[in-house]
């Protein structure tokens, strides 16, 4: 029997879940290989538990999503998380530095009738994640990899170390030192492939912090290029806020 | 410094490396070179000599790169960018195997295709990490092509003469070029090998008159003369093996953990292995990528890592560069190019660092 695939969707935009349908030339082989069980993006299909895998993309907002996420769980041998809502909370995580409350009320005439959390959390805050696929959105390759190493039984790789080994093995000159531009690849992971300083534009920080980044170090090379203090903590409460690394340096700063 | 003077010296016009070029490419090799990329002047694949980067120049500093015009017009005015040879050496990403399981497995192990290359431009301390890197990996020399450039205008971080590679060349290359710009803007050029000496003789160009000569070993001293400090080699060697792992602090506070100088590093030479299958399993291919000894998935063993901290990283990087590289491979690692120095987004100085190792265990040189 074919192992179930299952993606399920809590507060993202989606667009991991398209990151998906971009593997394209992968994709047939993909469908060939696995039975898509849940996939809302893609198909109405859904069917019941229990799934090999389950992909989850989105963070938890909602008292009904916290409970949903711990019914997927118990319904995946492995779960994956995949993207920064998932990983990290999101820009949505915005709001835990803030008053969810205030924010309704600008954007919805009647924001008595939501019901949300007060903040925006990854899935791992609440249930036991097996791998996480970092990216805003994820990286197709990598997401096609790592499928691909469990239909193999072999260790997938994710990089934990940062955007500069990409970005050096990809033979781009350091945004950072000429001509001197704020990036955020020294603390940031690996796995987009290092496609913004390949442009000549610094680092975003989409796939959120590196391992032990040192944040307090890299304020000083932005001081260098001209940025503040300021600007990288602003540039660190983007997709990622809400990976504690970049959310407690980003206070410190 | 003696240098052994060669028979085969020849003056060229500047125009004569278009010519150089040309010849390489009819021997059927792909040329690198200094060209303009990105906003740096860095070794690439260049088609003609309007690939060089003429007249244009790098000022170099810690954790600072920027381009400038040269004044001089200079075809080699900038010394090293952020690439070094080693990219095509021991480039950042090789297929080392694939294979197919239907019908028996085929592996195909790449050729090092390194052979079928030459090099223009060169300098002392990159010939050097190539001796090191060949060495540290256990790799015979390649076949490739190497045309020097002495280096006559040393940049801030430079420090080849303290590791003893250079700025002048002797060995590990075919043809010497010293571009000097008085008494004329001209290449005097010699021959270390035998095909050296054969493309030379396809170039032209006039034996020297004395002046030029004269004026390219005068301007390749005053370079050495001009680098002053650099890392005491024998001091740092003995300092870094003291068993203590305090003083680390200092560094580590600075120090990113990004990896940017070991990847610049010609002689760093530490990878991983990844594995790629595709959906059906029927094909898979193993591939070996640049890695660092900076990141703390590198340094796992067992599921966990053993260098946890970043200055156990740093200490582990610079005490195997500059000490233990000698027990392992009989010499040191670190041949003062100082492309470390300058790729360092926070400008971290070995040299500084290497000083204030050896000032910490008061081991100073006799």
């Amino acid at each position: 029997m074919k192992p179930t695939l299952a993606v399920f969707k809590f507060a993202s935009c989606d667009g991991c879940q398209l990151s998906i349908l971009d593997a394209e030339d992968h994709l047939l082989a993909i469908a060939a290989a696995v039975d898509i069980a849940e996939f809302p993006e893609a198909t109405t299909r859904s069917e019941p538990g229990p799934y090999t895998v389950g992909l989850v993309e989105g963070s938890v907002t909602t008292p009904h999503d916290a409970l949903r996420i711990r019914e997927i769980r118990d319904q995946c041998q492995i779960l994956v998380t995949i993207g920064a809502c998932a990983t990290s909370g999101g820009i949505q995580a915005l709001r835990n530095a803030a008053d969810v409350a205030e924010f309704a009320a600008q954007v919805y005439p009647n924001p008595e009738y939501l019901d949300v959390l007060a903040t925006s959390t990854a899935i791992s805050d609440h249930v036991q994640v097996d791998y996480a696929l970092y990216g805003c959105p994820v990286s197709v390759d990598q997401l096609v990899d790592f499928i691909t190493a469990l239909l193999a039984g072999r260790r997938p790789s994710v990089p934990d170390y940062s955007v500069c080994i990409e970005c050096k093995r990809r033979g781009s000159t350091c945004v950072l030192v000429a001509p001197g531009m704020p990036c955020l690849g020294p603390v940031t992971r690996a796995g987009c492939g290092a496609i913004c300083p390949a442009f000549g534009r610094g680092c975003y920080g989409c796939f959120g912090p590196s391992s032990r980044p040192n944040v307090a170090s890299l304020a000083v090379a932005w001081e260098a290029a001209g940025a503040t203090r300021e600007d990288l903590a602003e540039a660190l409460r983007a997709f990622t806020v809400g990976a504690p690394e970049f959310m407690e340096a980003a206070r410190a700063l | 410094m003696v240098i052994p003077r060669s028979l085969s010296t020849r003056v060229l016009e500047v125009e004569a490396i278009g010519r150089l070029i040309a010849a390489l490419q009819e021997d059927g090799r792909t040329v690198i070179a200094p060209t303009l990329r990105d906003g740096a002047i860095t070794l690439d694949v260049i088609d003609s000599f309007a690939d060089l980067p003429v007249g244009l120049t790098a000022e170099m500093a810690p954790g600072r790169y920027q381009l400038v015009p040269d004044p001089e017009g200079r075809l080699f005015g900038a010394t090293v960018g952020p690439a070094s040879a080693k990219r095509w050496q021991r480039p950042p990403e090789v297929v080392v195997w694939s294979g197919r399981k239907d019908g028996g497995m085929v592996a195909r192990v790449p050729d090092r295709s390194e052979s079928q290359l030459a090099y223009v431009g060169l300098r002392g301390c990159d010939l050097a990490a190539r001796r090191v890197l060949d060495r540290a990996v256990g790799a015979r020399p390649s076949d490739a092509f190497i045309v020097a450039v002495e280096c006559t205008r040393p940049g801030s971080t430079c420090f080849c003469v303290s590791m003893g590679t250079g700025p002048g060349v002797s060995e590990g290359a075919d043809v010497v070029i010293t571009e000097i710009v008085e008494p004329a803007h001209v290449l005097v050029t010699r021959a270390l090998t035998p095909r050296g000496a054969t493309l030379l003789a396809r170039l032209g160009g006039a034996p020297p008159k004395g002046a030029e000569e004269d004026a390219a070993w005068a301007q390749v001293a005053a370079a050495a003369r001009a680098m002053s400090g650099g890392i005491d080699p024998d001091a740092a060697a003995a300092a870094l093996r003291m068993p203590s792992a305090d003083g680390w602090d200092d560094v580590a506070a600075r120090c990113l953990a990004c990896g940017n100088c070991t990847m610049v590093c010609p002689t760093c030479f530490c990878t991983t292995t990844v594995d790629h299958t595709t959906p059906d399993g029927l094909e898979a291919t193993r591939v070996r990528l640049w890695d660092s000894c900076f990141s703390l998935g590198f340094t796992e063993l067992h599921g966990k890592p053993v260098r946890a901290s970043i200055g156990s990283r740093y200490r582990q990087w610079m005490s195997h560069k500059l000490s233990w590289w000698w027990d392992q491979f009989g010499s040191s690692g670190c041949v003062g190019c100082g492309r470390c120095i300058v790729w360092c987004p926070v400008g971290i100085d070995i040299r500084q660092e290497a000083a204030a190792a050896v000032e910490r265990v008061g081991v100073h040189a006799k």
